[in-house]
């Protein structure tokens, strides 16, 4: 092989010395409508991926090209990419004369995209959240359908989660340690100012990063990388905000070697698309690049994104036929306005100093430092002295009064006074008045009461709050710094290298922000009594006001060192890559509070634990010939866990999860790719396993541990060596009909399961309260060929689009989305559910048919979605690219209802329990669900100059 | 090339097990339910009460006393029916050694068999049950000074008026056609004479 590469890399350099002189290729780029010669336009001879740029005169030339048809790519950012196949005349020089670059109106369409978020699930508020991520358009049909018409339905790419792949911006990872997944508000509404990025898929290799199973998205932010220009632009729509402006200016790169990019943003809503969702967002965004000769540069990027917005709750079947599905329980009136108990703020600004370094003319080294403070705080409701203000909970609902058949006592009558029989014509007909009382209350108070939770605090007898309106704050401190070298060791083969520190504290507390009328809040656990109770007995029965620290208060410590590899080849008729990782996690807790029930281990430092991983990946492309590809991508890594796994109990203990081990991720694809001047195709099929992940949940439930009856606790779901499966195969087509008219399929059909059973714990503060370890094992959850929920596991689009000469387009697609599920309660499926505790044997009724019946997971209906997409764009004058356009869509014409997801409730963790609650078919404790927008319509108005 | 060629099997491999491990909505596994070699609750059997006696007659069950007349009979409460013996009621002078033996139990065809019972004592002045196994009793009353009974050790209620689990008894080295489980009553007017309720006798298999 060596030998083999030396001669190619010989007799390569040989042709180029010989044609010199005489370029094989070349051609000139001008922008469409301004006429106007393009720089830095990128022309790729698809067989053999050799490029060239164009100069300033819009020029470019390749020395030699290879023998046979070949197919050359003219593309650069914001432009239609231009496609020519080229017969060379056996060492005929060829010239392609003057190519005419388009501008891309649909780019418009990305600078659209807009983020969908998912409510935290469950009690627990985690940092950042899932979203459809990495559904950032790229040029593919396939991913361009997933980011426009599956994102809104939280369709994943090949089921996974964004903890799988990894978001950058100039190759710093994005990702957060707490549970792996990048905090899109920390960029949210910078559209122009990070539309340059990278994709890759899968494993497939990247500059930047290893990388994991799903792909990474690098955004680059040096100023000189941006088309110079202004934009303004001004959007309105229905979905989590109504209004967006945005400004950004671009310089492009004087004489004296300075570039700079600013951008602004402001995005807000009164109410969003859901009851009482009000939205605010400011961003802001500064890159400068100073060049200081041609080997070095250096570029100061500095972002600031705020984002505060109200959630809307997910809500059970009952509360939506009550009150529809854009009922939001989190909100209710103060003073004329609609106020949210659950607002989540996030404002985490950071800057960047990156230095690029030109060792040679192969040779880049690329050198980045950041720094990123902040802070992500939840609001929630807490009253340790009165009522569950929650206007939905459970003993204020009618299914309350239902599941009580003593209250079934009232005989109905017509209007003649006729007592009404049932159909049997012998069974009176019983009507329960508390349940419909229940119903009609719910229906005149379905908000939140903040006017009664006054007077209540007014109404203690020592100023104490009864409720209190408090913010659990997750206070993170990033430094990073990283280094990317970037090598072509030959013209055959690049190499990559790069190594990253990072060192995170994170700050996690509740702060009292409204005392809502009341003098203080008792630092105390009302749960338990005496010491037991005090959250901080290095404090106790402290009386806290607003701004003071309550409940819990402790850092996260981790420091992370990583490092990867890559080898590229690049041969005539094939490719292949081989990169390899490792990294060293550190984590530890300190505890701020020395809490009650965990006197000994929750102050101070706890202990450290080092999780040591590495990776291997590789992949193969096989050049068939100019227009047929092969292409395959294996990857093995482990990874280090979450932090938000490491610590079952993190904010009362410093221990760290029983069996917790790194994660084991084994993923593969394999692809035909057909690339014809009219004609675009992929096929893929994709595998990955995901073996040992660690997922803890809280909840409320009844008869788990220690609790009998209805006596209720606050437990802590710990589940270990949990087995993931995910397989399946996309497909993108794209048919160029005419010039004008273009036509687009795209498919996703996956399965995405449990592959196995995995352990299950609870920990109970209740049981550390009374002296004994506060873990119980449940021994075997079994999860295995459940669904892994939340995402529609198959999606289907197609799409047409006519793209006038005269710069409008318009486009509609229609989508079928299927097979998505509920999450399911894993305490439900542990032996607990069935085995009577105290006879050891099955509870009464439970069989394998009435047990098998009662835990199959729901699948949500399937649902079409069609979606109008079109914009047009002037000129405003000849003599510049000065451009006014608009885009416009509307998504989900026919305002279908649909659910995105939802759980089920673990509080009836019993068959007899669970069959009770459901006995009158209208459980008290039945699943939650999210719902979908649905018509939503996007308008935007932009000048370009 | 080879490389090429390997990566096709693989391919190849990949897609023959994405074909074979397809998962059907109904495929996914439930939590242990345990089914029974055995189980008896005395439902629906007729029953006595105050002191009007029935005497349990179960086809196959063997109801005994071998020291005095009176026998286990069914009683309910709280829509539950079970057996129960007491000496209180027996003569005076006299004294009790009633059995109650299950049918023959097949065992040999399962395994990993588990034996569990309730029990509930009433106006306790002493323990009056042990439980025995056998494989070797015949079915008459002759035979039962006769048959090789191993005594099982169960857990106890230790307060009046509950029923209590004996516990899993393992029993999964017992491999017969002819298990018989016994329980035996042992009091007289003059001592013991606590009111034993025996419900629920279940043999679990895997």
């Amino acid at each position: 092989m060596k030998k083999l590469v030396l001669s190619t890399l010989l007799v390569l350099q040989a042709v180029f010395v010989f044609a010199q002189q005489n370029p094989a290729l070349k051609g000139k780029v001008i922008d469409a409508k301004s006429q106007k010669p393009l720089q830095n336009v990128v022309a790729t001879i698809q067989s053999t991926n050799q490029s060239a740029l164009t100069d300033f005169d819009g020029n470019f030339v390749f020395q030699s090209l290879p023998a046979g048809e070949q197919v050359l790519v003219v593309k650069s950012t914001g432009y239609n990419q231009q496609t020519f196949v080229l017969e060379p005349n056996n060492g005929e020089p060829l010239d392609l004369g003057v190519i005419l670059l388009e501008e891309d109106i649909t780019s418009e369409q990305q600078l659209s995209l807009v983020t969908i978020t998912e409510n935290d699930l469950g009690d627990d508020n985690s940092g950042s959240e899932s979203t459809s991520g990495l559904l950032q358009a790229t040029r593919d049909t396939y991913q361009q359908a997933a980011a426009f018409n599956w994102g809104l339905a939280r369709f994943r790419i090949r089921g996974l989660d964004n903890e799988y792949g990894v978001t950058m911006i100039n190759g710093i990872s994005m990702n957060k340690l707490y549970d792996g997944r990048p905090q899109w508000s920390n960029w949210g509404g910078l559209n122009d100012a990070t539309r340059n990025q990278e994709f890759t898929m899968g494993s497939a290799p990247s500059d930047y990063t290893f990388g994991s199973a799903l792909g990474t998205q690098e955004i680059n932010t040096r100023a000189s990388f941006y088309r110079p220009g202004t934009r303004i632009s001004f959007s309105g729509t229905n979905t989590n905000y109504s209004w967006r402006t945005m400004g950004t200016h671009a310089s492009g790169m004087n004489k004296d070697g300075w570039a700079y990019v600013i951008s602004a943003s402001r995005r807000w809503a009164q109410e969003g698309y859901f009851e009482g969702t009000d939205y605010g967002a400011n961003s802001l965004f500064a890159s400068v690049e100073k060049k200081i000769n041609d080997k070095h540069s250096l570029n100061l990027t500095s972002i600031y994104a705020q984002n505060s917005r109200g959630k809307n709750s997910p809500n059970t079947q009952e509360v939506t036929d009550l009150m529809g599905v854009k009922y939001n329980s989190y909100w209710g009136w103060q003073n004329g306005k609609k106020r949210n108990s659950r607002d989540k703020d996030v404002e985490e600004p950071m800057v960047m100093l990156s230095h690029y370094w030109k060792l040679s003319e192969s040779t880049t080294l690329n050198t980045n430092i950041a720094y990123q403070t902040g802070r992500i705080a939840n609001s929630r409701l807490e009253n340790p002295l009165g009522n569950n203000p929650d206007p939905t909970y459970y003993r204020k609902l009618p299914s309350y009064y239902a599941n009580q058949p003593d209250l079934w006592n009232d005989f109905v009558y017509d209007q003649n006074g006729n007592q009404l029989f049932e159909d049997d014509g012998i069974t009176p007909q019983f009507q329960n008045l508390d349940a419909q009382n229940a119903a009609a209350f719910f229906r005149s108070n379905p908000q939140i009461n903040w006017n009664a939770m006054y007077i209540a605090n007014q109404n203690t007898a020592t100023g104490e709050s009864a409720y209190a309106l408090t913010e659990q704050r997750n206070d993170d401190t990033t430094i990073t710094a990283n280094m990317l070298l970037n090598s072509s060791l030959s013209n055959n083969i690049n190499f990559n290298a790069g190594v990253n520190f990072r060192k995170v504290k994170s700050h996690n507390y509740a702060v009292i922000t409204d005392l809502l009328g009341g003098d203080y809040f008792l630092n105390v656990d009302r749960f338990f009594l005496g010491d037991n109770g005090q959250f901080d007995l290095n404090n106790p029965n402290q009386q806290v006001t607003e701004g003071g620290t309550v409940g819990y208060n402790y850092n996260l410590r981790a420091n992370v060192v990583d490092g990867f590899t890559q080898f590229k080849f690049t041969y005539d008729s094939f490719d292949f890559y081989l990169a390899q990782s490792f990294s060293r996690t550190e984590y530890q807790r300190e505890g701020l509070y020395r809490s009650g029930n965990y006197a000994n281990n929750s102050y101070g430092k706890g202990a450290s634990e080092v999780f040591e991983n590495f990776g291997f990946k590789g992949g193969l492309t096989y050049k068939l010939n100019g227009r047929n590809y092969f292409d395959f991508n294996g990857l093995y890594q482990t990874k280090a866990p979450n932090l938000r796994n490491s610590f079952y109990n993190a904010r009362r203990s410093n221990e760290f999860t029983e069996n917790l081990t790194s994660e084991n991720i084994v993923s593969a694809d394999a692809s035909y790719i057909l690339r014809m001047p009219k004609f675009k195709a992929r096929i893929t099929g994709f595998f990955s396993r995901v073996k040992d992940a660690t997922e803890i949940a809280f909840f409320y439930a009844e008869n788990v541990s220690d609790a009998d009856g209805d006596e209720d606790s606050f437990i802590t779901e710990i589940a270990t060596g949990i087995q993931k499966q995910n397989m399946g195969a996309e497909l993108g087509l794209e048919y160029q009909i005419t010039s004008t008219l273009k036509a687009t399929a795209a498919a996703s059909y996956g399965q995405y399961i449990y592959s196995g059973n995995a352990k299950l714990q609870t920990s109970d503060d209740a049981l550390a309260a009374q002296g004994s370890s506060p873990l119980t094992d449940f021994g075997t959850v079994y999860l295995k060929n459940y669904h892994q929920p939340g995402m529609p596991q198959q999606a289907y689009s197609f799409g047409l689009e006519y793209r006038d000469p005269n710069f409008w387009w318009i486009g509609a697609n229609a989508n079928y989305l299927s097979n998505s599920y509920i999450s399911i309660s894993k305490i439900m499926r542990t032996d607990n559910f069935s085995i009577d505790d105290a006879t050891g044997d099955n509870y009464s009724g439970a069989t394998p048919e009435t047990v098998r019946d009662i835990l199959e997971q729901e699948k949500f209906d399937g649902f079409a979605l069609i979606n109008l997409t079109g914009g047009k764009s002037w000129r405003i004058s000849k003599a510049n690219r000065n451009t006014v356009g608009f885009f416009a869509s509307v998504n989900n014409v026919f305002d279908t209802k649909y659910k995105t997801g939802g759980f089920e409730q673990s509080r009836k963790a019993t068959f007899p329990d669970l069959q009770a609650d459901q006995a009158y078919n209208s459980p008290s404790f039945g699943p939650k669900y999210f719902y979908g927008y649905g018509r939503t319509f996007f308008v935007n108005l932009y000048i370009n100059f | 090339m080879k490389i090429n060629f390997l990566k096709t099997l693989f391919l190849l491999a990949l897609s023959t097990s994405a074909l074979t491990s397809c998962v059907g909505d109904d495929d996914y596994v439930i939590p242990t339910v345990y089914s029974y070699a055995f189980n008896a609750g005395f439902e629906s059997i007729p029953t006595g009460s105050g002191s009007v006696e029935v005497p349990i007659a179960i086809e196959g069950w063997v109801n005994y006393n071998a020291a005095g007349t009176r026998l286990w009979h069914a009683r309910t409460f709280d829509d539950n029916i079970y057996a129960e013996f007491s000496s209180f009621y027996s003569a005076t002078g006299s004294s009790d050694v009633a059995w109650l033996i299950t049918p023959a139990i097949d065992l040999t065809a399962t395994t990993g068999e588990a034996l569990s019972f309730s029990t509930k004592t009433r106006f306790a002045n002493g323990y009056p049950l042990t439980a025995f196994i056998s494989t070797d009793y015949d079915g008459t009353t002759a035979g039962i000074a006769t048959a090789t009974w191993t005594p099982l050790t169960f857990t106890a209620p230790t307060t009046n008026d509950v029923f209590v689990s004996s516990g899993a008894i393992d029993i999964s080295d017992v491999e017969s056609d002819n298990v018989r489980i016994a329980f035996k009553y042992t009091g007289s007017r003059a001592g013991v004479t606590t009111t034993l309720q025996l419900d629920n006798i279940k043999i679990t298999k895997n």
